[in-house]
């Protein structure tokens, strides 16, 4: 278990790295291209390309993996103000049809993906099935997280999910 | 029984009443929509994903919350709230015009309330609580309200959110947030004054006059900020979004080279930080796209439109009921919420009314604004009572007299649009 553990915190250390590297090459690119203009006379097409794919994968691939449970912008009010017990049961049920829900949508998300490969970006030429890939890796990791919490909700099992 | 949307709406609030992040509660919502319609689900996703590629100026929105962190991290806010201590520190309730003004100051350069709240508002309690001339509750209470102004006062992450969905221009409605931010500022000073005085609250220590040109030249580079993220934009040498970024490397240049205070490791942490902000933020954003989409093709603001059409609504009553039922929606949804998935459901009666959409967004604005401190979900009231350890009932007593100031400005605000329109005009807004 502990094996287990230790890899899982590798795995997240590095993701964070990723999420580092989006964030910050988004940023210094934007500094580029105004410099780039405005200094060089010479503005660079394939920026905001690359900064709009950083931008949609820091969101998705940052929520699947980095955002733990608490840090997700929801309403606790009533959440908060009832006992463990139904907390339980509440996030059963809501992770139970949460995970059902994307796991029924996989099929045609998946179909609509790799359908994108026929067309590709304006200036990088990346097919958009890569670029959009990044929604079936963030469906799997929903219906897993909510398969985690499912499960911790059965056994009573306090202790962090893996994701977390 | 039941049709398709009302089903999908119904989905959506039980389960982000049971605890799941809103914006996945919106997507699930808008997959059992297409299932139930017999549509290839994958419209959901396809929404979604080019909504969130093309969204151009949704881009600023990791830029803003960039530059708030790197802001916090240094010791850029300790210099700002040293120039305002300077500036007000010496009247009656002292430290708190210094945090308003503050506020006022750092809102020019973060986009979001809690960045105000958790940065600047964490050393300010401090000083306010340190002698014990204010209580905690009155502390934490006054650092809450004037951390709405943040989002009023440009740059705003919910401006950009609003421009979004009403197709407003980012310039005209930072330049039109900029009058109601000062007089929410005002108002807040002036409660502040008259509980001071009630209370009798001892004036604090002043800053002497010989040491203000000092302060002032150690808070100029931080001081700067506001007027070349600004001035990038309407001088129109940056987009709104460059100008972001801008501001991002600005604070950071003068975090690292004139205060000296940000190692490459901070850096690091605040980017991690600053990224997982977005995601959070961002997933809310990506539900709304796609729930927006389900909205708009069963023609629900249109509907509204024509139903509030038969009732020969006037403009005032549509703004009552509009205020009432956001300040009401506030006290329960958090701000972006509110702004993505009810607002839009209004703008073409708006519209039909013929209420400007610069004022309109910023009636709103404010608006959600007041619901992040009105009890009992106010978002920043549970900042403000993690960073001091005060019970949340005590803070929302203390609190009450500060919603009620911020009311006040907010009846102004509807009632007056050449007073917010007039800085947008000035910088050539036909409107």
């Amino acid at each position: 278990m502990n094996a287990f553990y230790s890899i899982n915190n590798w795995l997240y250390r590095r993701a964070e790295n990723l999420m580092a590297l989006l964030l910050g090459s988004m940023f210094l690119l934007f500094i580029v291209q105004v410099f780039s203009r405005y200094v060089l006379n010479n503005s660079i097409s394939w920026s905001n390309e690359y900064i709009s794919i950083a931008w949609l994968w820091s969101i998705l691939f940052g929520y699947a993996f980095i955002v733990s449970d608490k840090q997700v912008i929801r309403i606790d009010m009533v959440y908060g103000a009832v006992g463990p017990t139904t907390q339980r049961i509440m996030d059963g049920v809501v992770h139970s049809l949460c995970a059902l829900i994307f796991l029924i949508a996989l099929p045609d998300a998946y179909s609509y993906i790799s359908f994108m490969a026929i067309e590709r970006t304006a200036d990088m030429r990346i097919p958009f099935s890569w670029v959009f890939s990044i929604y079936l890796g963030f469906s799997i990791a929903v219906i897993g997280r909510s398969t985690g919490m499912v499960w911790k909700a059965i056994t009573n099992n306090k202790k962090y999910l893996p994701s977390e | 029984m039941f049709d398709p949307f009302t089903i999908s709406v119904i989905l959506i609030v039980i389960m982000t009443i049971m605890g799941l992040s809103v914006g996945l509660a919106m997507m699930a919502g808008v997959i059992v929509f297409l299932l139930l319609n017999g549509y290839d689900t994958s419209l959901g996703a396809e929404t979604l994903l080019q909504g969130l590629f093309n969204g151009y100026t949704l881009i600023s929105i990791p830029l803003f919350i960039l530059a708030a962190d790197i802001m916090n991290l240094g010791t850029l806010s300790d210099r700002l709230l040293r120039f305002s201590q300077a500036l007000v520190g010496r009247f009656k309730g002292g430290l708190g015009h210094v945090n308003v003004v503050s506020s006022v100051i750092f809102s020019g350069m973060s986009g979001s309330a809690i960045a105000d709240a958790v940065g600047m508002g964490r050393i300010i309690i401090g000083m306010m609580t340190r002698d014990g001339k204010y209580t905690p509750a009155y502390a934490a209470a006054i650092t809450a309200a004037s951390a709405t102004i943040g989002p009023i006062i440009p740059p705003s992450i919910p401006m950009v959110l609003y421009a979004l969905i009403s197709n407003t221009s980012i310039g005209f409605l930072f330049a039109a947030g900029i009058f109601p931010g000062l007089l929410m500022a005002l108002v807040l000073i002036i409660m502040n004054s008259i509980i001071a005085h009630k209370r009798d609250i001892g004036t604090d220590e002043a800053t002497k006059l010989s040491e203000f040109p000092r302060v002032t030249a150690r808070a100029f580079p931080a001081l700067m900020l506001p007027v070349i993220l600004l001035g990038g934009i309407y001088s129109g040498i940056t987009t709104p979004t460059e100008a972001a970024a801008v501001a991002a490397f600005y604070a950071l240049v003068i975090s690292v080279v004139a205060y000296r205070s940000v190692s490459v490791r901070q850096f690091y942490q605040t980017l991690v930080q600053s990224s997982r902000s977005t995601a959070s933020v961002g997933i809310l954003v990506a539900g709304a796209l796609a729930f927006n989409f389900v909205i708009a093709r069963e023609g629900i603001p249109d509907s509204i439109a024509s139903y509030l059409a038969q009732y020969e609504m006037s403009k005032i009553t549509f703004l009552i009921t509009i205020n009432l039922l956001i300040l009401a929606l506030g006290c329960v949804l958090e701000g972006g919420a509110i702004l993505l998935i009810i607002v839009p459901i209004f703008i073409p009666t708006a519209q039909l009314l013929g209420i400007d959409m610069i004022h309109f967004g910023v009636i709103v604005l404010v608006n959600s604004m007041l619901g992040l401190i009105t009890p009992p979900y106010g978002m920043l009231l549970f900042v403000v009572s993690s960073i001091t350890g005060t019970p949340i009932q005590k803070i929302i007593r203390e609190v009450l007299p500060f919603l009620l100031a911020l009311l006040v400005a907010l009846v102004f605000i509807n009632a007056a649009p050449d007073f917010v329109l007039y800085l947008p005009r000035a910088l050539g807004y036909q409107g």
